[in-house]
């Protein structure tokens, strides 16, 4: 796991674990901001812009740290000289980067619950699977970046993996979109098929709302998610053992 | 004759275009030779030594190290690589580069070696600070230290003396000479062939991909 502990190293010294605790300064005003203008339940409006500024925050620091941490770059070339395979070289970095995600998603609930804390608004348990499922989620996004980056340079790549993110969010209307006939049907369910439903792991309303999940559907996400990782990172393997690195 | 360090057999590469960077390519290196490689820009030596390095994949031909198949990660297990004008984490510090790098090439004492490696190469001062506020030459000497920091049997280097002053091109070829006296092989692609004079038991040179003269 030498190469896991890189990634983190080098998430740690790049700064961006540090945006995890740092954003308690974005999330208090916000939310802050939220409860006062709410013409009522300002609390649950507070929680909710608080939820979603983590999520994106979480989503944005997955597409980076994947692009960056398994991107077959230059200064990755004293690793790769080693004796290892360049399918170890890949798992053991996204085994970093889930890592330092997990690091992250910590930070960040952190964040939100002094946030919280601050401005006032009480926080209900059920954020707890919330960030596992955010976890799941953000790891899912690198993965997706770590596979179009073994064939895309990094901004290119985690422009795509953006989109690709975007598109998983849409799971729910392609049905919608294939009875608008935006797209043909044909084209909605293979986009289904090829993309992860990153619905999925949405949590927030259960949170804002109080509603009691499922312990069996969390796990569910999270085996969802586990299976388009190892999917993903597999397919950025087959890409970099065919790639020259000159 | 023993063992062969680098066994090369009609090995070729073209990149898309197509461009025929290497053209049936023959080479040996004995176990503890050195061996100079030549050749203008273009001609193919860095495309050789990634190669040998693992980092390029050949269109035809093989390469062996100490018989292993360049393609296995096995063959890279003696194996010590610094590219020219090398690329390195900017945020890490050389030692903690060093130490990586010696455990994955599964090395006891890895802290050790790393020091060692970074006090030969007149690095000791630089070792805890971060690679990005390094001079060009000291980059360069910690991308050598990251070459011998597991003791290879095998040296490849492209280029090594590329943006060393005077000291650091003396300190470089004398530890080159140490690595030589040790048994370990070499095999360097440079544009200074008197700098590795006193080291060089061969020289070949490469032209348009093909070896010109061995």
């Amino acid at each position: 796991m030498i190469l896991a502990a890189e990634v983190v190293r080098e998430a740690w010294r790049d700064r961006w674990l540090a945006i995890g605790p740092a954003s308690v300064l974005i999330l208090a005003p916000l939310m802050g901001v939220a409860r006062s203008l709410a013409l009522g339940g300002g609390d649950k409006a507070a929680l909710d812009l608080g939820l979603l500024t983590m999520w994106a925050l979480a989503v944005v620091l997955a597409l980076v740290i994947g692009v960056t941490a398994t991107a077959p770059r230059r200064d990755l070339v004293w690793a790769l000289v080693r004796p290892i395979s360049r399918t170890r070289f890949l798992c053991e970095r996204a085994l970093g980067v889930a890592a330092a995600l997990a690091l992250q998603v910590a930070a960040l609930t952190a964040a939100l619950l002094v946030a919280a804390l601050i401005v006032g608004v009480p926080v209900p348990f059920a954020v707890a699977p919330a960030a596992v499922l955010l976890w799941a989620e953000a790891c899912v996004v690198a993965a997706i970046a770590t596979a179009i980056a073994q064939a895309l340079p990094p901004v290119p790549a985690g422009l795509c993996a953006a989109v690709v993110a975007a598109v998983g969010h849409l799971a729910d209307e392609y049905a919608a979109v294939a009875a608008e006939g935006w797209v043909p049907e044909g084209v909605a369910r293979a986009l289904f098929l090829v993309v992860p439903d990153l619905d999925r792991f949405g949590a927030q309303a259960a949170v804002v709302h109080e509603v009691a999940g499922e312990p069996v559907q969390w796990a569910l996400a999270v085996g969802y998610g586990a299976a388009w990782c190892v999917a993903l990172v597999l397919l950025a393997t087959i890409a970099l053992a065919r790639r020259d690195l000159p | 004759m023993g063992e062969s360090a680098v066994s090369v057999r009609g090995l070729g590469k073209i990149w898309p275009g197509p461009v025929y960077a290497l053209r049936s390519v023959d080479l040996e290196v004995g176990a503890g030779e050195a061996v100079v490689l030549l050749g203008a820009n273009g001609s193919g030596k860095s495309t050789l030594l990634g190669v040998l390095a693992g980092l390029v994949r050949p269109s035809e031909g093989a390469a062996r190290l100490f018989g292993v198949p360049v393609e296995a990660p096995e063959s890279r297990a003696r194996l010590g690589y610094a590219p020219e004008t090398p690329a390195l984490p900017a945020r890490s510090t050389p030692h903690a580069l060093l130490v990586a790098a010696a455990r994955l090439s599964r090395c006891r004492e890895a802290a050790r070696r790393a020091t060692d490696a970074l006090n030969r190469l007149d690095l000791a001062d630089a070792a805890d600070r971060p690679i990005g506020t390094l001079s060009q030459g000291a980059r360069e000497r910690v991308a050598l230290a990251l070459a011998l920091v597991h003791g290879p049997d095998l040296i490849v280097l492209d280029e090594p003396l590329t943006g060393l002053d005077v000291d650091g091109r003396a300190r470089v070829v004398g530890v080159l000479r140490e690595e030589r006296a040790r048994g370990a092989a070499l095999l360097v692609a440079t544009h200074w062939p008197e700098a590795f004079a006193p080291l060089a038991d061969r020289y070949v040179t490469l032209r348009d991909g093909a070896v010109e003269s061995a």
